[in-house]
């Protein structure tokens, strides 16, 4: 059974699985009603062939019953021979009541009646039917009736099979006939979508589609087919266009990072040549110091964006103050301002507002509106930034006199690696990733950005929404500034810097005892081990990626000795992962900065350490 | 004597020889017997009352009822035999049986009134004529009987088909087949689709008899 349904659904195109599976199904039921009727046929044939023949019998008692009544041997034949007309009757024979026969009927070719009456009753065998009955009148018995009728099962079977059979072969042609009809009602979408499918699948014109035949199954498959391809045709067209702005990206990133390398470039050049006067010293040192700064400020957006893209970023939040938020951002934003002699103009809410935000990125998302601002405006032009607290929640709006845009460019504007074409033209550059990262940052705030301009030339204005939840109602508490802001040299302490990388340690070690801290400085994990047990640092700045003992190791050593429970140990990664922050503080960290680390940040650090402890130098 | 043994004692042997081995007069007592089962009297006999056989003038006969009879019961009523000498002594029989010659007798003495429901048998040539239903004739020294349909409707009797079929010669008939047959081997079938009727002549005798045949149509579907 199982190797017939095997055949039936062989592999094949599905028009020959149904063909198969309908000749079949019509096969089978017609050998089922063939062997019903066949089976109820015999019965009948049987059962009628018997009745027949007992009725016959009887008649023909009653009618030959005076003719032995009254020994009328001329009637009794008579009535004998009247059964040529009854074809299935071969043999009738009348006995009289002594038991010979008296009158017979036999058809030629047939064998003779038997010479003795046989008992009365129906016999069926070897394909015949016998049936004797006595003949009987008013009580008194005249003699027996017998007849002998053919009983041909072989032939009723044989010629019923003939027939089966013609009806079989006759089905089957309609069968297939209809079928090729009936099953263009499914064939024929299904090889629609195969026919569209292939074509995809070897030319991938996703804008193909499958023509719908009708609302049952297929058509739903060829609806979702449809449907799937629209996906995979708009899927391809994102996945070409990011590719593309990935690729502009990293050609404008490569641009932009080297951009600031030839002026650093050159100043180290003025600074390495002698007999230069230290008026053109301190000008070279003022290039490079921008040019790094500019440099570190387009990374940090960029690892910035990557996390918020990536789901990594978490907010630090914090109670400030949001004039100092205001004030941090306009502070960054301010040399570019200047040096383009722009008027800023700001209004802030009269009374004291705190907000429960994360105070970096908050700023980090108003000062990248003013610089955009300051940017896409020519010199001399004019910055308002109007920040108003309403029930609704905070209101940050940069309007400019700038470059301003189409309506129509607004959507792309807030997408990374976005910029206006009329910005692209200008020589001022970035990434095309700042509105990206000040929508993100925003709208991790529960907030949102939108931005209007009246056209090209005519300004724009940016507006930064965050909502009623992040004011803290009330004065008074002392607000968190952000950590930049903390510019102190009140707290001094002793602070071991390890890195193998011999510039980046010695000039962190630099600043650090510029602002009055007393700084020991390793090139390795072990080096840095042992000055530690030396000197009994408060505070340890590790890089991880340290050749001989990893950050990770010197941390944990440092945990497991006595004194170095209680110390600061900041690692200094170029991983930023939350992963690596995590295996950071498993292995004894107390925090972890992104390379390049930001001194100020280090500070701010430090100094909340000192505070915290109580403990100075 | 029961049936079978009177059966046997006809039929013993083939019929070539019967009458050489049976009397006439056996024959005919059994005759007498066997046509009270074709006959329908108009009358239902009471329960009790006996079947009689009266017999008038032929003491053989007689005889050969005497030893037949008891026992043997004619529709489910006791029968007897009652010689008589006339029409003074007929009484009420359901079947009178005149014998050789005494048919002139029939005709002239006994009244017709007298005869009705009376199944009158006389035995000699043209004992039909003294108004008889039955009469025995012997052909090729065979015993055969004719029948008078006119007699047998006179007397509110109703003679068998059966009996008809196995008589040398039947007169009369008209009330047979009141009505005119149709066509002969018409075939029809009936108002009920269920039965289907055959006419087909009955033997070749004018005016035609003619019979049908439920062919039970509703069985076979």
């Amino acid at each position: 059974m199982n190797k017939l349904f095997d055949t039936v659904l062989a592999p094949g195109s599905v028009r020959g699985k149904l063909l198969r599976v309908m000749l079949l199904t019509t096969a089978i039921a017609l050998c089922l009603t063939g062997i019903a009727l066949l089976t109820h046929e015999l019965y009948v044939y049987r059962t009628t062939g018997s009745a027949d023949l007992s009725t016959e019998a009887a008649i023909l008692a009653s009618s030959t019953a005076p003719a032995l009544a009254f020994d009328d041997h001329v009637v009794a034949e008579r009535n004998l021979s009247a059964l040529a007309a009854r074809r299935r009757v071969m043999v009738a024979a009348l006995y009289s009541a002594n038991g010979a026969v008296y009158a017979s009927f036999v058809r030629p070719g047939e064998s003779p009646p038997p010479a003795r009456p046989p008992a009365p009753g129906v016999q069926i065998s070897g394909g015949r039917i016998e049936v004797a009955q006595p003949v009987q009148r008013n009580g008194e018995t005249f003699g027996t009736i017998y007849l002998r009728a053919r009983y041909d099962v072989a032939g009723r079977v044989e010629a019923y099979l003939g027939i089966f059979v013609l009806v079989m072969l006759m089905s089957m042609i309609a069968a297939l006939l209809l079928s090729r009809r009936l099953q263009k009602g499914i064939t024929e979408p299904l090889d629609a979508i195969a026919a569209v499918a292939r074509e995809i699948v070897s030319g991938s014109d996703y804008s193909l589609r499958a023509t719908k035949f009708s609302d049952d199954e297929i058509g739903v498959v060829v609806d979702a087919f449809n449907k799937m391809l629209a996906e995979v045709q708009a899927r391809s067209l994102a996945l070409r266009e990011a590719d593309q702005k990935k690729d502009e990206f990293l050609a404008t990133l490569a641009h932009e990072l080297r951009n600031p390398l030839a002026p650093i470039r050159h100043a180290v050049k003025l600074l390495e040549s002698s007999g230069v006067e230290e008026e053109a010293r301190q000008w070279a040192r003022q290039v490079i110091a921008r040019q790094v700064q500019r440099m570190a400020l387009l990374l940090d957006d960029l690892l910035e964006v990557s996390r918020i893209t990536r789901g990594r970023l978490e907010l630090k939040v914090a109670t400030v103050d949001l004039e100092s938020l205001v004030e941090a951002a306009v502070e960054t934003a301010k040399p570019l301002i200047d040096s383009k002699q722009h008027q800023l103009k700001i209004e802030l809410p009269p009374q004291r507002v705190m907000l429960a935000v994360d105070p970096l990125r908050v700023s980090q998302a108003l000062s990248n509106l003013l610089t955009n601002a300051a940017k896409y405006t020519d010199a001399q032009g004019h910055i308002q930034l109007a920040v108003a607290v309403s029930p609704k929640g905070v209101r940050l709006a940069v309007k400019d006199t700038g470059i301003g845009f189409e309506s129509g460019a607004l959507p792309g504007m807030f997408e990374m690696f976005s910029q206006v074409d009329s910005a692209i033209a200008r020589s001022e550059g970035g990434l095309g990733i700042g509105l990206a990262l000040v929508k993100g940052l925003v709208a991790l705030h529960g907030g949102h950005v939108e931005g209007f301009s009246a056209g090209p030339g005519k300004g724009s204005e940016f507006v930064i929404y965050l909502p009623q939840s992040v004011v803290v109602p009330g004065t008074g508490e002392s607000a968190a500034a952000p950590p930049r802001r903390r510019q102190g040299k009140d707290a001094a302490i002793k602070i071991l810097v390890a890195d193998d990388n011999r510039d980046a340690a010695d000039s962190l070690a630099l600043l650090l005892e510029m602002n009055g801290h007393e700084v020991a400085v390793a090139h390795s994990g072990e080096e840095a081990l042992r000055l530690a047990r030396q000197q009994l640092p408060h505070a340890m700045i590790l890089d991880i990626g340290m050749p001989d003992v990893t950050g990770y190791e010197v941390a944990r050593r440092v945990r497991a000795e006595s004194w170095g429970s209680d110390v600061l140990l900041i690692a200094a990664t170029g991983w930023g992962q939350k992963e690596d922050k995590d295996r950071a503080s498993a292995a004894g960290f107390d925090c972890h900065m992104t390379k390049p680390a930001d001194p100020d940040a280090i500070e701010g650090l430090l100094q909340e350490f000192v505070s915290s402890r109580g403990t100075a130098a | 004597m029961t049936a079978a043994a009177l059966m046997t004692a006809l039929w013993a042997g083939s019929p070539a020889w019967a009458a050489d081995t049976y009397s006439p007069n056996v024959v005919k007592a059994a005759y007498l017997v066997r046509f009270a089962g074709y006959v329908d009297w108009p009358e239902q006999m009471p329960a009790g009352t006996p079947f009689v056989i009266a017999v008038l003038g032929a003491p053989g006969v007689a005889r050969e009822l005497r030893h037949l009879l008891p026992g043997h019961p004619i529709h489910e009523l006791n029968a007897e035999v009652r010689e008589i000498t006339g029409a003074q002594d007929l009484g009420k029989p359901q079947i009178l049986y005149v014998g050789e010659g005494r048919a002139e007798y029939l005709r002239t003495a006994v009244p017709a009134r007298e005869l009705a429901s009376v199944l009158v048998v006389t035995d000699e040539e043209g004992g039909l004529n003294a108004g008889s239903a039955l009469n025995f004739l012997t052909i090729d020294r065979r015993v055969r009987f004719e029948v008078s349909l006119t007699a047998a409707d006179r007397s509110g009797l109703k003679i068998s088909s059966d009996l008809l079929g196995v008589a040398v010669r039947v007169r009369g008939g008209g009330r047979q087949s009141r009505d005119a047959c149709p066509p002969v081997d018409t075939f029809d079938p009936g108002d009920d689709g269920c039965t289907i009727w055959v006419v087909q002549r009955i033997d070749r005798r004018e005016p035609p008899m003619c019979g049908t045949v439920n062919a039970g149509a509703c069985e076979a579907a």
